[in-house]
């Protein structure tokens, strides 16, 4: 896989931690797999909600269901912490 | 600290797409940045194979499955001991045990599926996690 030398700015402290972390393997190695997990997990959740958008356009929810599902979201937020 | 994960359990996948409520749902948490998950072994107990299967299929298609590494089996395998010995009686499935180890691994989150009663016992030590019904 091609690669490319990038200039980013990091907070220092995560720098370091993660040069503890990666070890032998290397902080750019370590780095890369971050980024590519975090592109992983955008890209899961776009897929999704692009999914939701096509059904909601073809079979839209009633206003009643929306308030019954927002209390319920609003309930796992609060219970996760999030 | 990373996103909290949605995991899709079996009875959930194919929810997705005839479930208006838990679509509603899901959508919020999206929009909160949370993170849905598919864990691959799931599907041995959500596909037929068979046209059945479609609406499961269209969701899985769009999200992918996430694979189970040698850490994330070893995670579930003592969720599932320790789930065993806690309660005196059956271990729960290894399939429902992957899935609580996708989740308690994220630290926070929600499990949806079907059959909420072995995944609580399986998260019981993972309090950001909840276990719901779709």
């Amino acid at each position: 896989m091609a690669t490319q030398k990038v200039s980013v700015t990091l907070e220092a402290e995560a720098i370091e931690r993660a040069r503890h972390a990666a070890g032998p393997r290397g902080l750019s190695s370590y780095v890369d797999a971050a980024l590519q997990e975090k592109l992983d997990r955008d890209e899961r959740r776009g897929a999704l909600l692009a999914l939701l958008e096509e059904l909601e356009a073809s079979d839209q929810t009633p206003a009643d269901v929306r308030a019954r599902a927002a209390k319920r979201s609003e309930r796992l937020r609060a219970a996760v912490g999030r | 600290m990373t996103e909290p994960v949605i995991v899709l359990d079996t009875g959930a996948i194919d929810q997705v797409v005839t479930n208006k409520e838990f679509r509603a749902i899901l959508e919020d948490l999206l929009r909160s940045g949370w993170t849905p998950i598919i864990p691959t072994p799931v599907l041995a107990e959500a596909i037929t194979g068979r046209a059945a299967d479609g609406a499961a299929n269209q969701a899985i298609g769009r999200i992918g499955t996430t694979v189970t590494d040698e850490p994330l089996a070893r995670h579930a395998g003592a969720l599932r001991y320790e789930a065993a010995r806690a309660a005196g009686r059956r271990a729960p499935s290894g399939i429902d045990a992957i899935v609580a180890a996708h989740a308690a691994s994220a630290g926070a989150g929600v499990v949806f599926t079907s059959d909420p009663g072995d995944l609580r016992r399986l998260l019981v030590t993972s309090p950001g996690v909840r276990v719901e019904r779709p």
